[in-house]
């Protein structure tokens, strides 16, 4: 068994604020293996773009502490890279695209310099040869008589051709980790699906290890074959992309599975929306970071947050490939039969009341 | 591209038929004869004589005639004659420019010089020390009026260093290059100073705008050096804007100088001015306020084009 | 009736809400506070010279010529002996009388004009823009010079001059939101329920201008007090024997070598006020906008 390429153990991120602390990550480890896809789903402020901004080190110098760590990647910590290795690896072994892409280009330049400063940037070419490239990347991610469309402005471009250009700029030097943010959602519906075809082909066929991040599950079950689902910075499910759609076993993801409309439900299902809020990120969390909203939780969800664990008690934990163990973060996990209902449905089962109405000394 | 230029330059012909009427008119509101404005007294002229002389001068046709007169001499580039000298004003214009237009260029690359690249530290350490340093004196920049800092300055020099550069007659760059420079450095100082002001907040906000833009992260995802991002992403698009402020210094510069000539006694265009004004020598100051207006569109202008050839999404508009 | 059913229908906040709104973050602010305690100080010390006898300021005492501060004169004297401290708190006066209407002028033609061209558009907006291009063309003291050059000097020349100087600018101000605003659903409704232009414009639109208006007489009344201050100390402004900060550091500039004390009392006086007035122009303007941190 080869080492991960990726590895991240106890990552934790939190930004300054005036009077106190953003926690936006909490301690978050994963593996993720070479050419494997690996999704990210969760809510606004679930901490998703967050761990991926930390892992390239994106985030503001001043303003965002990082801390735990380490993160291995092709066995050396970026973590405790210095600059000028860390620029070495942005772009050439790691790539990002981001969410919008008219935003992600640079409106005053052309798409010849940014392609081709892409990869200038890493490799002692002229910029004659940067240029056939750049028009063969062009090419590759599909974009119709690439040769004139280096000398336009990103203007001129739509919204689906600059995401194309971005995947090209990303995917320019081959790099072993692609991390996508959202890739599709500023795009129409129908570029979002062409999209995402043209990013699954080029990364299966080169082989890149893609870490990509949605809150749309849709994506996920299209585009991933491994799942980490976050909620409040914590990583509370994980396992392979089948595993969670058959049998999600931790009540946020049956949550969010039921709150989307799906084509094989029965008419008569209702969509069951979770009740409550995201909790407040300026306080470190006491106990599961879900209690508050969930139908499951038991008194002791109130006090214990409680750690990513084997929904079956088989040995020893895979925490990559396609036979990834499925780990949840649950004290009271629900059974397959209540994730596929979206609700609890033992007999006289009810939710604990929330700690003031407890004792808490009895808990111990 | 070249489009783009045609239709700027047709935009500016109002904006200068507009002036010509406006100058016309500020003149005319004079109180007083209208000969008086001409020859500079009406005392002791008989009626026959004022007749004749505003026939001569074309006084007596409707005021909607004498204008496009007036726009015809202008045309041809005769801007009347001076009630005290005699001399046609466009020569006492054409000596003067030259004098202000090494002092505006001066101040203008001694106030991007400091202004730009202070605005863009200020923002790239925004908030810290070095920061609000930056910004409180940029702050005095704006307020201290032009008359003041160079009063101070003046005394400055004069009290303490013993230094009195205004004692000689002024010197072309022609005939004493560091005698002329000498000269220059304490009023561009002056106007360099005011107008650095005003660089330096707008850098420093268009600056902060792009840093937190979208594509300077991409820029550094890609694995780009930090001067490379600053200089190509950040940079590059900040000064975009930055461009039209200077057509609109130009005009600043250009007002500032008529204080700071007379306070150091240059023979530019803005003492002349000035003075034309204070010895109501009104063809002068008609001809003086069009020239002046005449740059202050034309700098504007030749911002505008710079603009468009720096942002390219302003050309397809 | 149905214009009473409107009225429970306003757009939030209405004209009183805003301006408080405005003031309260200004009171929080240290910036904005120093500034409005600078400008009182300002106010009072103009109405202390209305008290003020005529002897203060204009008394010549020739066995005290060009003192520095001593005791009796707390700011000095120039070359006739007067009193530099009743000058310059004169001086105070004469640039409010001045500033203060030229700007009230300004802001009310400047901006009638704005929110007309705005509203109704068609000829009069291309016709009022084509004006107030032309006058953009004029940098702002050139333009008051000619004006001056035109009229004469002096105080009420001034006021004017001033005045047309920098009504463009509140055209500009009142404009661009006038057009925003237009299309808003609140107008279209009251449109729909017949209520006349006119009405519109003072009760939807005008509320929602106000502030943006308030920000930038405040900037406006500090470029006013430096033209103003120019225009005098090149000897077209207010006139000898009369007091003001700019003719007063004209006149001084000759006795520089002997009491340096002339320039720095006035000179001084017109810097604190403006960067009072800019100081509150920003805080003002953070407050409008609190995504725009300026300064």
């Amino acid at each position: 068994m080869t080492a991960p390429l990726l590895s991240v153990r106890d990552l934790r991120v939190r930004f300054a604020r005036p009077g106190g602390w953003t926690y936006a990550v909490n301690g978050i480890s994963f593996d993720l293996e070479e050419g494997e896809t690996l999704g990210f789903v969760g809510e606004s402020g679930s901490g998703k773009t967050v761990t991926s901004l930390a892992i390239t080190r994106l985030l503001p110098q001043r303003g965002a502490l990082i801390d735990g760590g380490p993160v291995l990647f092709a066995g050396r910590d970026i973590l405790s890279l210095d600059e000028r290795a860390l620029r070495r690896l942005r772009g050439d072994e790691i790539s990002m695209v981001f969410q919008d892409p008219l935003t992600s280009l640079n409106p005053v330049l052309t798409i010849e310099e940014q392609v081709v400063e892409s990869i200038r940037a890493h490799r002692r070419v002229e910029h004659a040869d940067a240029r056939r490239r750049a028009i063969q990347l062009l090419g590759m991610v599909g974009i119709p008589a690439p040769a004139s469309q280096l000398r336009r402005y990103p203007h001129h471009l739509s919204g689906g051709m600059r995401q194309r250009v971005m995947i090209a700029n990303a995917l320019a030097l081959e790099p072993k980790l692609l991390i996508a943010d959202e890739p599709t959602t500023a795009l129409d519906v129908t570029i979002q699906a062409q999209v995402l075809e043209l990013l699954r082909d080029l990364t299966s066929r080169a082989g890149t290890s893609v870490i990509l991040i949605t809150h749309d599950l849709g994506v996920i079950a299209g585009m991933t074959k491994r799942v980490n689902v976050m909620y409040a910075g914590y990583i509370v499910e994980t396992g392979t992309t089948r595993d969670l759609f058959s049998a999600a076993a931790h009540p946020y993801t049956v949550g969010l599975l039921h709150s989307i409309p799906r084509v094989d439900q029965r008419s008569h299902e209702r969509l069951i929306p979770i009740q409550g809020v995201p909790p407040d990120s300026s306080k470190p969390t006491v106990g599961c970071p879900f209690a508050p909203r969930c139908a499951w939780r038991l008194p002791i969800c109130w006090v214990e947050n409680p750690p990513l664990a084997p929904t079956t008690s088989e040995a020893p934990v895979t925490a990559t490939g396609p036979a990834a163990s499925h780990q949840t973060a649950c004290h009271n996990p629900p059974t397959r039969d209540e994730a596929s209902r979206g609700m609890p449905l033992r007999p006289g089962f009810a939710a604990a009341p929330s700690p003031a109405a407890i004792d808490v000394s009895v808990v111990s | 591209m070249g489009r783009f230029v045609l239709t700027r330059l047709l935009l500016a012909i109002p904006s200068l038929f507009g002036i010509a009427l406006l100058t016309f008119l500020l003149i005319r509101l004079i109180p007083g004869d209208a000969i008086d404005f001409r020859i500079g007294t009406a005392i002791g002229l008989t009626q026959a004589q004022v007749a004749t002389l505003e026939h001569y001068y074309g006084l007596d046709q409707p005021t909607h005639v004498q204008f496009l007169s007036w726009l015809g001499s202008l045309a041809h580039g005769d801007l009347g004659i001076s009630v005290r000298t005699g001399e046609p004003v466009i020569d006492m214009i054409l000596r003067a420019a030259p004098v202000t237009l090494e002092l505006a260029i001066i101040s203008l690359v001694l106030a991007i010089g400091t202004g730009v690249p202070l605005g863009t530290l200020s923002a790239l350490r925004a908030n810290s020390k070095t920061d609000t340093t930056v910004r409180v004196i940029s702050f005095f920049g704006l307020a201290v009026p032009e008359f003041l800092s160079a009063t101070v300055l003046v005394l400055f020099f004069s009290t303490i260093v013993h230094w009195f550069p205004n004692a000689i007659p002024y010197t072309p760059i022609g005939a004493d290059p560091i005698q002329n420079l000498a000269q220059n450095v304490l009023p561009a100082a002056v106007l360099g100073f005011a107008v650095s002001a005003s660089m330096l907040r707008v850098t420093r906000s268009e600056v902060l705008q792009v840093l937190g833009e979208d594509h300077v992260r991409v820029a550094m995802a890609k694995g780009l050096s930090r001067g490379r991002v600053i200089a190509r992403h950040i940079l590059r698009n900040a000064l975009v804007p930055i461009i039209t402020i200077i057509g609109i210094m130009t005009g600043y510069l250009l007002t500032g100088a008529v204080i700071v000539e007379q306070i150091f006694n240059l023979p530019g265009v803005g003492r002349l001015l000035l003075v034309s004004i204070l010895q109501r020598d009104y063809p002068v100051v008609q001809g003086t306020v069009v020239f002046i207006s005449l740059t202050f569109i034309l700098a504007n202008l030749a911002a505008d084009v710079l603009y468009g050839s720096a942002d390219p999404r302003i050309r397809t508009a | 009736m149905a214009l009473q059913t409107l009225e429970s229908e306003q757009p939030r906040p209405g004209r009183g809400q805003r301006a408080s709104e405005l003031l309260r973050t200004v009171a929080s602010s240290g910036g904005g506070r120093l500034a409005v305690a600078v400008l009182g100080l300002y106010v009072l010390t103009a109405l202390v010279a209305l008290a003020l006898p005529k002897e203060a300021s204009l008394g010549i005492d020739t066995d005290q010529i060009l003192q520095g501060p001593t005791r009796q004169h707390l700011f000095g004297t120039d070359q006739l002996g007067r009193d530099q401290l009743a000058r310059v708190v004169e001086g105070a006066l004469t640039s409010f009388t001045i500033i203060a209407p030229a700007t009230a002028g300004a802001l009310v033609v400047g901006s009638l004009l704005g929110l007309l061209a705005g509203y109704l558009g068609g000829w009069l907006d291309n016709l009022v823009m084509r004006i107030t291009d032309v006058f953009f063309a004029f940098p702002p003291v050139l333009l008051a010079l000619t004006i001056v050059a035109g009229m004469g000097p002096g105080q009420l020349q001034l006021v004017v001059a001033i005045g047309i100087v920098y009504s463009p600018m509140f055209v500009r101000t009142a404009r661009a939101p006038t057009l925003q605003l237009r299309e808003r659903e609140f107008v279209s409704a009251s449109l729909l329920a017949g209520a006349r232009p006119f009405w519109i414009m003072r009760r939807h639109i005008l509320p929602n201008v106000i502030p943006i208006l308030i920000i930038q007489a405040t900037l406006t009344l500090g470029w006013a007090l430096l033209t103003e201050a120019s225009l005098s100390f090149l000897g077209l402004g207010v006139q000898p024997p009369a007091s003001d900060w700019g003719a007063m550091l004209n006149e001084g500039r000759k006795f520089l070598s002997l009491n340096p004390w002339l320039a720095v009392f006035p000179g001084a006086a017109v810097v604190v006020v403006v960067l009072a007035l800019n100081l509150l122009g920003d805080a003002l303007r953070e407050s409008a906008d609190p995504r725009q941190k300026r300064s």
